[in-house]
C-alpha cells in the first residue's frame, strides 16, 4: 500500500454501497451485472466512491470445484472491469474477488481510482470457506486515495470486520474505513436441526447488523460495509446441506455509529447512498480487549476455527497436488499499489522480483 | 452502425493474417481491420526462412507469392573475417526448403488475399478509434470507415495486430513493454540488380562479418532483384542518412568479401534505414483480447525472424482458441496459455537478437564453432540463423565447449589469454542463464539476463489513441511507413503508384516533391 500523510484529510463525500446477488460459479455473468448495477448506481446519486462486496466474482459454494473456478488472474476481469469502471464514471471503486496471484489464490480487496491508482490488499483474516479456497493475507493496510483528497482509507473484508486487531491497526489512521462482507450463516457442527440453524442465522445476522456502527464507534470514523445477498433470500436461508445462506448487510454508518443508509436481505440486489464526513477521527468507544469488537456465539467461533483449520489444510494439500482449478492459468502478480498514469501504460502482471518492488 | 462477429483482428499483415485465417478455417466469423490499402508498403527487410515460408504455405499465401517469381534461396554463407566461412543448405521445414525474400507491397497483398479466400472479411481502410468494454472483457471496437462514417464492432475476442506502435496495446494498457533491450545495430538496406541471379550464387543467402559490422545479401523479387544490407553500429544511420554514396562506399570498404559479390549490381535504389529496433515483450493476453507479432514481441531485426515468428504466433494463437470461444473463461484461460507458449517459444530467439546485436566482432567461440563445420554442406548450425532449432539446441554446451578450447589455442583475435577467457565465459553464462530462463518458465518473467539485455531501451513511444472526431479519418503515416517513403523507390519491383496508392494526399505531395 501507498505510504499514507499523516496530515489530516477532511471533507464530505457521497458513497454508495452496492447489495449484490452473483450466481454461484458464473463469473462473467456476474461482472456483467455488476457494471450494470455500478453505472446505475452512479447514474442515480452521482457519488464520490461506490463500495462493493467482496467476493464478487461468486459466492461460496457447495461445489468446490465451482468455487474454485471462481478465481481470476489478479489483472483479469474483475480488476480490469474495477479500473475501467472508475476511469470512465469518474467515481473510486472498491470492491474484492477470488484472485489467482503468483503461486498462489486470495481474496484481494481493490480501491481503483479514476485517476488509474489502484491499491489492493489480501484478506487477512479467512473464514471457513474461504480458506479452502484462499491463503491469507498478511496484514491490516490502509490505502491513501487520491480522490479523497489524500484521506487514508481503512480497507477492510470479511470477518476483519469483528476483529479487535482490525481496530487496533486501524484506529487514530484512517479517515473512513470501507470494504465488503459475502459471510454465509455456517451452520454449527454440533447442531442439525432445522430450527437451531435458523436461530444461529438469525443471531449471526443480528451481530452483523451492529458491526459497521461497531467499527465506526471504535475506528471514530464513517463507515461503509457492502455484502452479498441471495437472488430469492427468504427461500435460501436454511436449503443447503452445508451452510444456511448469505446473511446479507449493507450500510453507510457515520462517525458515531449513527446508520445512515441500510439494505438487508429483505431488500436483495440494490444499493443505497448517503452523504459522510470525514477528517479527524474521533473513537466513541474503546477497542475490546478480545479479538471480536462484538459477542461472538462461542458454538459459531468454535465452528470457525475448526472449518478454517481444516479448510488451510484442505488449500495447502491441493495446492501441493497442483488440483486448484486456479492453478492451471499461468500465473503473474504485481505490486499492491499501482501508479496512476495514462491507461495505456498501465502496470501488468508479471512474474519475477520486480512485482514485489514499491512503485511510484 | 453495429454489427457482431467472433473476433475482430486489427491489422491484416503477418500476424493478421495468419490468424484470420485460422479462425475462418475453424467456421468462425472474423472480421479485419486495417488501416491501409493494399498493396502496401512496410519497412521491413523482409527475409523469410524455411520455417517462415512453411507459415506461409500454411496460411495459404504461398502459391500467389510465388507467382510474382521470388528467388527460391536454398543454400546460405556465412563469413566471419577472412577464413572461416560456413555453407550450408537450410533444413527444410515441412515441404519447404529454400527462403525467401519478397517484398512487403507484393507479400502482404497475398496475406490479405488469403485471407478473404478463407472466407476473413477484411476491411482495408479501417482505422479504430478504441476498444470497447463490458463486464471487465474487451467486446469490440469502434472503428472509423473510409467514408468517415463511426461503426461498433461486437467481438468475444479484440486481437491486436498492429504493429510495434499498437493501438490495441495502448488500449488494453499493455503499451509500455515489461521487459525490454536496446538495439546495437542499425538497418540500412537498398535494392539492386543481381547479374548473378541464375547461379548458386544467386540463390544463397550470405551474411559477411567484418569486424564488428554485419553486411547480407539476399536474393528477392522478382526474379533478378536483392536486398543489400548493412547492419553496423545504429549511429550509422545518421551518416547513411547525410551522405548516402559515402556510407555505402565507405562500407563496401570494409566488407571486401561482401564487395566482391555485390559490387557489380546496377540500378541500385536510394538506402532505406532504421535505427529504432528496440526489443521487447508487451504483456499480450487479457480477458477478450491478445496481442499478436510485433505488437505483442519484437525482436532484434539482425536474426531476421520477426516475420516468421508473427505468422507463427498468428497461427497458433488461432488454433488455442478458436474453440473455446463461447466461453469467456475457458478463452482467457486459453488466450494466457499461448502468451506462455509464445514466451517460450520466443526467448532463446530474442536473446540470440540481443547477442547478434551487440557492436562488437564475431566472438572467437562462435567463430570456432563455424570454423569447426566448414565443409559440411548439410544443415546444422544454419539451424540458428533458420530456426529450425533453437539457440539452446545448436549452440550445446559441448559444442560451445569445444569453441572456447579452440578460440583460446588458436587465438586470432589476439587478445590477452585472460581478456578472451573472460570475454568467452561472459557469453557462455549468457548460454547458460537461456537454457536456465526456458527450463524455469516463469510466465512474463521479469527477470533480466545479465548480458544479453541491454539498457536504455528505447521501445515505441506511447502515443494516445486519438479520438478523431467523424469525418476525420486520415491517420498520421507511421514513422516506418515514413522512412519507406521517404525515397522515391523503396521497391523498385512494384509499381510507383501501387506504393502511393496507400498514401495520404499530404504523403504523396512529400513524396513527389
Amino acid at each position: 500500500m501507498t505510504g499514507v500523510d499523516r496530515s489530516r484529510a477532511s471533507g464530505t463525500t457521497k458513497v454508495v454501497a452496492v447489495q449484490f446477488a452473483p450466481r454461484k460459479g458464473d463469473v462473467e455473468r456476474n461482472l456483467l451485472r455488476l457494471d450494470d448495477l455500478v453505472r446505475a448506481a452512479v447514474r442515480d446519486h452521482a457519488p464520490t466512491v461506490v463500495v462493493l462486496p467482496e467476493m464478487v466474482t461468486s459466492p461460496h459454494s457447495t461445489n468446490s470445484r465451482q468455487s474454485g473456478s471462481s478465481a481470476r488472474p489478479i489483472d483479469g476481469s474483475p480488476l480490469q472491469l474495477f479500473r475501467h469502471l472508475s476511469r470512465h464514471t469518474g467515481v473510486v471503486v472498491a470492491g474484492g474477488f477470488h484472485a489467482h496471484r503468483g503461486r498462489h489464490a486470495y481474496i484481494t480487496y481493490v480501491v481503483a481510482e479514476p485517476d488509474g491508482r489502484v491499491h489492493l490488499r489480501n484478506k487477512s483474516v479467512l473464514g471457513g470457506w474461504d480458506s479452502h479456497l484462499a491463503k491469507r493475507g498478511r496484514v491490516i493496510e490502509r490505502v491513501s486515495s487520491s480522490t479523497l483528497s489524500g484521506a487514508s482509507v481503512g480497507v477492510i473484508a470479511g470477518w476483519e470486520w469483528i476483529r479487535s486487531d482490525t481496530a487496533r491497526a486501524l484506529r487514530g489512521n484512517v479517515e473512513i474505513a470501507l470494504g465488503g462482507m459475502c459471510w454465509p450463516a455456517i451452520r454449527p457442527i454440533t447442531l442439525g436441526r432445522r430450527a437451531k440453524q435458523l436461530d444461529v442465522h438469525l443471531r449471526q445476522a443480528e451481530l452483523l447488523r451492529a458491526v459497521p456502527a461497531d467499527m465506526a464507534r471504535v475506528l471514530g470514523v464513517p463507515t461503509v460495509m457492502a455484502s452479498l445477498t441471495e437472488a430469492n433470500p427468504v427461500g435460501s436461508i436454511v436449503s443447503t446441506p452445508d451452510y444456511v445462506g448469505l446473511i446479507s448487510e449493507t450500510q453507510i454508518v457515520d462517525a458515531t455509529g449513527t446508520v445512515l443508509a441500510r439494505m438487508g436481505p429483505e431488500d436483495g440486489e440494490g444499493y443505497v447512498s448517503a452523504e459522510v464526513k470525514f477528517g479527524r477521527p474521533l473513537p466513541s468507544a474503546p477497542v475490546p480487549s478480545g479479538s471480536w469488537i462484538c459477542y461472538l456465539d462461542e458454538r459459531v467461533e468454535a465452528s470457525n476455527l475448526l472449518r478454517r483449520a481444516a479448510g488451510a489444510l484442505h488449500y495447502r494439500a491441493r495446492h501441493v497436488a497442483g488440483t486448484h482449478p486456479w492453478q492451471e492459468w499461468p500465473s503473474a502478480d504485481f505490486a499492491s499499489s499501482l501508479a496512476c498514469g495514462d491507461p495505456g501504460e498501465q502496470q501488468v502482471a508479471t512474474t519475477g522480483p520486480a512485482f514485489s518492488r514499491p512503485t511510484a | 452502425m453495429h454489427e457482431s462477429c467472433d473476433v475482430v483482428i486489427v491489422g491484416s499483415r503477418l500476424a493478421g493474417s495468419a490468424a484470420a485465417v485460422q479462425f475462418a478455417r475453424a467456421g468462425r466469423r472474423v472480421i479485419v481491420l486495417d488501416r491501409s490499402q493494399f498493396p502496401s508498403n512496410q519497412l521491413s527487410t523482409h527475409l523469410l526462412f524455411p520455417s517462415g515460408v512453411h507459415e506461409l504455405e500454411r496460411i495459404g499465401a504461398l502459391e500467389g507469392i510465388l507467382a510474382n517469381d521470388p528467388v527460391k534461396s536454398p543454400w546460405v554463407s556465412i563469413r566471419v573475417g577472412e577464413k572461416v566461412e560456413l555453407r550450408e543448405r537450410w533444413r527444410a521445414s515441412g515441404p519447404i526448403d529454400y527462403c525467401l525474400c519478397v517484398p512487403r507491397t507484393i507479400q502482404d497483398l497475398e496475406l490479405v488475399r488469403a485471407a478473404r479466400r478463407a472466407g476473413a472479411d477484411v476491411r482495408e481502410k479501417h482505422r479504430v478509434l478504441e476498444v470497447l468494454w463490458r463486464g471487465g472483457r474487451a467486446n469490440g471496437v469502434r472503428v472509423v470507415g473510409p467514408d468517415g462514417n463511426e461503426s461498433v464492432i461486437e467481438a468475444k475476442l479484440v486481437v491486436g495486430a498492429d504493429g510495434r506502435r499498437s493501438t490495441i496495446a495502448s488500449e488494453v494498457g499493455s503499451f509500455r513493454p515489461y521487459r525490454s533491450s536496446r538495439n546495437g545495430r542499425g538497418l540500412i538496406f537498398r535494392y539492386g540488380d543481381d547479374p548473378m541471379v541464375d547461379t548458386r550464387a544467386g540463390r544463397t543467402i550470405f551474411q559477411w562479418w567484418e569486424g564488428d559490422s554485419l553486411g547480407f545479401m539476399f536474393p528477392s523479387a522478382p526474379r533478378g532483384r536483392a536486398l543489400i544490407l548493412f547492419m553496423g553500429a545504429s549511429d550509422e544511420v545518421e551518416h547513411a542518412k547525410s551522405d548516402p554514396d559515402g556510407y555505402w562506399s565507405d562500407k563496401l570498404a570494409k566488407h571486401p568479401r561482401m564487395a566482391a559479390r555485390v559490387g557489380g549490381m546496377s540500378n541500385l535504389s536510394p538506402l532505406i534505414h532504421t535505427n529504432q529496433t528496440s526489443a521487447f515483450f508487451r504483456a499480450s493476453s487479457g480477458p477478450g483480447w491478445a496481442l499478436i507479432g510485433d505488437a505483442g514481441h519484437f525482436k532484434d531485426p539482425v536474426i531476421g525472424q520477426g516475420q516468421r515468428d508473427a505468422m507463427w504466433s498468428g497461427r497458433v494463437l488461432a488454433e488455442l482458441v478458436a474453440d473455446p470461444l463461447d466461453d469467456p473463461a475457458e478463452l482467457d484461460l486459453g488466450l494466457r496459455r499461448w502468451e506462455a507458449r509464445r514466451d517460450s517459444e520466443c526467448l532463446p530467439s530474442y536473446h540470440f537478437g540481443n547477442l547478434e546485436t551487440r557492436v562488437e566482432a564475431a566472438p572467437p567461440v562462435l567463430a570456432e564453432v563455424l570454423r569447426l563445420r566448414m565443409g559440411h554442406p548439410n544443415a546444422d548450425l544454419s539451424d540458428l540463423y533458420g530456426r529450425a532449432r533453437s539457440m539452446p539446441q545448436v549452440l550445446t554446451l559441448p559444442r560451445l565447449t569445444a569453441g572456447l578450447v579452440f578460440a583460446m589455442k588458436r587465438n586470432e583475435s589476439q587478445l590477452p589469454a585472460s581478456e578472451l577467457a573472460r570475454h568467452s565465459l561472459h557469453d557462455l553464462k549468457i548460454h547458460i542463464g537461456v537454457r536456465l530462463e526456458k527450463r524455469l518458465h516463469r510466465f512474463r518473467s521479469h527477470v533480466l539476463l545479465a548480458g544479453s539485455e541491454h539498457g536504455n531501451a528505447e521501445p515505441p513511444a506511447y502515443r494516445p489513441t486519438r479520438r478523431t472526431p467523424q469525418g476525420q479519418v486520415a491517420p498520421e503515416p507511421s514513422p516506418a511507413l515514413a522512412a519507406a517513403t521517404s525515397q522515391p523507390v523503396p521497391a523498385p519491383q512494384v509499381k510507383q503508384a501501387e506504393v502511393a496508392s496507400n498514401l495520404s494526399a499530404k504523403q504523396l505531395k512529400e513524396v513527389s516533391a
